[in-house]
This record gives structure tokens, C-alpha cells and sequence, in this order.
């Protein structure tokens, strides 16, 4: 088999975080050297994140709230002795409701990509002030002036960067770990209060910008960011793991690779001069 | 309910403590409705498997072994249960799903990235949500079985070769030509609405 066979074979442990580190390190080897596997792992990644916005079948909460008298009368017809069932006194889900584990992998596998990839080509290649201005004029009148357009836009970015190292740690970290030290929770505490401070003055200038979503997502950041600024020096794994499950399902990572790539795609689509016979684009974000 | 939850209510339902088979209930009915659902696509055959499932644990509790997981042995139940129940049944038309606002792994929550006041993302998130359900229904049985279990019930590679009677390699190789088919079914599908846009 050849080697692009043989990695081929390990796609779907490294997607779905099954793959012990050393082969997940050769693999992310062979994808920085090999632009086919490294285009299939990529699109198989993106299409797991996107089967993951699959809506629950819900029949809605009337239908649940009956659900287990219905059950009872069942069991009872069934000849099954009913259990005293009295109701529970506290709720049995978590803070935040857990997602699979393919979710961190899959996530991961996707932030990991993006940062090389998409981010690289992002910050590499980074479109000057006058051409990110017209890519602002594709998506009509922007109420932003253009060189503070750009500015925001470089420090969402940096922030989003800078949020996504702290969570890529966390979400990396082996939660079977029996030491905690492997996280270096001082640093990633610094950084999180450092962060948490930006954040207040950065939703400010999105939102004056009506950037709503991405004041949505620094928002949701800043939730996640101070958590980990609060983490105690001595704190216990499950604390970690909460602060995941939070950022989890928030879809936080996915959300931030989610705006990198529209950033990305806006800087890299062929810039259309804006006029009256401009053909009529996806409008993109001002920043 | 993570690993520790799940063997300390498995304890609790083998001793039979009360009120513990009736939190087992709600912790797990919106799981088990939905995968029997999917398996289905029917509200009534979903309702009555999911039934079923309930009373075959509370019947077998004692024959659970500890040591695996309570939702792994759940999901195998209630996989066994839908396959059977589809074998007996002859014909079945296919039912719409039911149009459901949420996400597949938080069921109550709506999704926070999709606001309500704005009805284009709210029909562009219909919409790739359809899609999906479409590109699920165009793979074949098994393949969407293998799929679910692995995305959606998180059952690992090997949990689902046992309950599903495949050699690992096999589970693997559905799970992979189903990735791809659904990649080919969502090709056109734009990616979902994030911010920046």
C-alpha cells in the first residue's frame, strides 16, 4: 500500500480522535508535505462539522412531558410492575450538555488545519487596506470607514488567534491525564485574563461596527475565556472538562474557523470593481 | 451524562432504588426517540421502539455488565429493536420528519448562531438542515447506521462492531465510503452561516 493508502487509513481515528499521538503526529506530517490527502482529510473534516448541524427530531415538549405517564401505562398493560417513580429533585443534565467525542477531534482536526492553512494564508497574505476596502464595497455601503474597518479587522482577528491557541490547548489536552501540569494552567490563565480585558473594549467597536455576529462570538469567548482566567491553580480535571464541554457546545472553535474561512474566502474571491453593472455577490462582512 | 453519572445511575437502577429508572427515563427518552426515529423515520414506530427499549432495561437491568457503558449497551438495544421491528414490517410509507428547531447533540437548545430575528439565516439553517437529512436518506441502511452511532451516539468503532455483528475493518469501511457519499451529497450545500457574514 502506498503511503498515501496507508494514511488514508487513519483519517477517521485522527477525525474522531481515536489516534494515539505519535501516529496522529506522523499523519499531520504527511498532510503538511502531501496537498491531496491533506485536500481529503479537509473536506472529510468539513463534512462531519456539517452533519453535526443536524437538527434533533423533537417532537416537542408537551410530547415529552407526558412521556413517561405514557410509559408507565404501557408497562402496566404489559403486565411490568410500574416503578415508584417519584420525579427528580435536580435536574440530571450537566451545565452544559455534553457532546460526543468526535466533536473535540473533529473540531481540532479543523482548527488545526485552519491555522495552518487558512489562517497562514490569512495573515501571509494579508489584503491591504484599499483592496479590503473594495471587498467592503462588494457587500454595498459600509458604515465603517475604511481604515477602521481594517483596524477591527486585524484585532478580531488577532483576538480570535489568540482565543483559539488557549482553546486548542484545552481541547487537545487529554482529559485521562492524571496531571494537570501537561495544560500549563498559569500561562493559559494570563493569557485568558488578558483577553478577557480586550474583550469588553472589542465587542464595543463590533458592535458600533454592527458586526453582531462576531460580537456574538467574542461574547461567547469571553464567557469561555473567563472560566479558564478563574480556573484555581489547583483545579481538577472535571473543571477542565466542563470548561470544554462548555466551549463545545457553543461550537466555539468551529465558529471562529467558521469566520477565518468567510475572511479568507472574502480576501481571495476575484475583487469585482463595485458599480452599477457589478454582478451582485454574497454580501460580505464589512470587516 | 458523562462516564461516572452513567455507572453510578446503573448502580442505582440495579439495586432498584426509586425514582432512579424514571431519571434514567429522562435522561436518555430524547436519544432513544431520535435514534429509533432516524432508524425509521416514523413518530409512532419511533415511540413505541423507544417504549420498548425502556421496559426490556427495566426487565434486564441485572443482566447489564458493569464495566461496559450504560449508552452504548442502550444504543444497541435500541438498534436491535428497530431492526427488528422494521424486518416485520412489510411496507412503510415514509414519513416527513418533523420540522424541529435545535441541534442533534444539545436537543432543547436552539442554535445561538442562527438568530431568530433574522428570517434568511433562519431558511438558510432550514435548509442545510434538510439537506442533511436528504443526504442520510440517500445512503444505504447500513451505512447510515454505521454513521449515526458514530456521529450522533458516539459509540466508538468497536462498540459498533459489536452491536451491529461487523468485523471492525468492516465498521470502518462503511463509516468511510458513508463520509464520502454524504461529502458528495452536500457538495453544493454552502458551508453554514457563521459570523463575519
Amino acid at each position: 500500500m502506498s503511503r498515501c493508502g496507508k494514511t488514508k487509513d487513519l483519517f477517521l481515528d485522527s477525525l474522531y480522535g481515536e489516534l494515539d499521538p505519535v501516529r496522529e503526529a506522523g499523519l499531520m506530517r504527511h498532510l503538511d508535505e502531501c496537498p491531496s490527502c491533506r485536500g481529503e482529510y479537509e473536506a472529510m473534516a468539513r463534512t462531519l462539522l456539517t452533519m453535526g448541524r443536524k437538527a434533533a427530531v423533537d417532537p416537542g415538549r408537551e410530547y415529552w412531558d407526558g412521556y413517561f405517564d405514557k410509559l408507565e401505562r404501557r408497562m402496566a398493560a404489559d403486565g411490568v410492575s410500574a416503578p415508584s417513580s417519584p420525579a427528580p429533585q435536580a435536574p440530571v443534565r450537566a451545565p452544559f450538555a455534553r457532546l460526543p467525542r468526535w466533536a473535540f477531534g473533529a473540531a481540532g482536526a479543523v482548527a488545526l488545519l485552519a491555522a495552518g492553512i487558512l489562517i497562514g494564508r490569512l495573515t501571509l497574505h494579508r489584503v491591504p487596506p484599499a483592496e479590503n476596502t473594495l471587498a467592503a464595497g462588494r457587500g454595498g455601503a459600509s458604515v465603517v470607514p475604511a481604515a477602521s474597518a481594517s483596524d477591527l479587522s486585524l484585532r478580531t482577528s488577532r483576538y480570535l488567534d489568540r482565543s483559539k491557541v488557549i482553546l486548542l490547548a484545552l481541547v487537545n489536552f487529554d482529559g485521562g491525564a492524571k496531571d494537570i501540569a501537561g495544560l500549563n494552567l498559569p500561562r493559559q490563565k494570563e493569557v485568558s485574563q488578558a483577553l478577557v480585558k480586550e474583550a469588553s473594549a472589542l465587542k464595543g467597536d463590533l458592535k458600533a461596527a454592527k458586526e453582531r455576529q462576531l460580537e456574538r462570538l467574542v461574547a461567547d469567548l469571553e464567557l469561555i475565556l473567563v472560566q479558564i482566567a478563574n480556573l484555581k491553580a489547583e483545579a481538577d480535571l472535571s473543571s477542565v472538562e466542563i470548561i470544554k464541554a462548555g466551549a463545545a457546545s457553543k461550537d466555539i472553535l468551529f465558529q471562529i474557523n467558521l469566520s477565518e474561512m468567510r475572511r479568507a474566502d472574502d480576501k481571495n474571491r476575484p475583487v469585482a470593481k463595485a458599480g452599477p453593472g457589478a454582478p451582485a455577490g454574497k454580501p460580505a462582512s464589512k470587516i | 451524562m458523562d462516564g461516572l453519572d452513567e455507572s453510578r445511575l446503573a448502580a442505582r437502577l440495579i439495586d432498584g432504588e426509586p425514582g432512579a429508572f424514571r431519571e434514567f427515563v429522562d435522561a436518555y427518552k430524547k436519544r432513544i426517540y431520535g435514534l429509533a426515529y432516524e432508524l425509521t423515520r416514523n413518530h409512532a414506530d419511533a415511540e413505541d421502539i423507544s417504549q420498548s427499549v425502556f421496559i426490556k432495561v427495566y426487565r434486564g437491568m441485572g443482566t447489564f455488565q458493569q464495566d461496559a457503558r450504560l449508552s452504548s449497551w442502550l444504543y444497541r438495544i435500541t438498534v436491535n429493536a428497530a431492526l427488528d421491528h422494521l424486518r416485520k414490517r412489510p411496507f412503510f410509507p415514509q414519513e416527513k420528519p418533523l420540522s424541529v428547531p435545535g441541534r442533534f447533540a444539545d436537543d432543547s437548545v436552539p442554535r445561538d448562531d442562527v438568530p431568530r430575528d433574522d428570517p434568511g439565516r433562519e431558511a438558510e439553517a432550514a435548509l442545510l438542515r434538510r439537506k442533511i437529512d436528504e443526504a442520510l436518506e440517500r445512503i444505504s441502511d447500513r451505512e447510515k447506521t454505521v454513521f449515526l452511532l458514530r456521529h450522533y451516539y458516539d459509540l466508538s468503532l468497536k462498540e459498533i462492531a459489536e452491536t451491529l455483528g461487523l468485523t471492525l475493518g468492516s465498521v470502518k469501511s462503511y463509516l468511510f465510503r458513508s463520509i464520502k457519499k454524504l461529502q458528495k451529497e452536500l457538495g453544493e450545500v454552502p458551508a453554514p452561516s457563521g459570523p463575519g457574514g
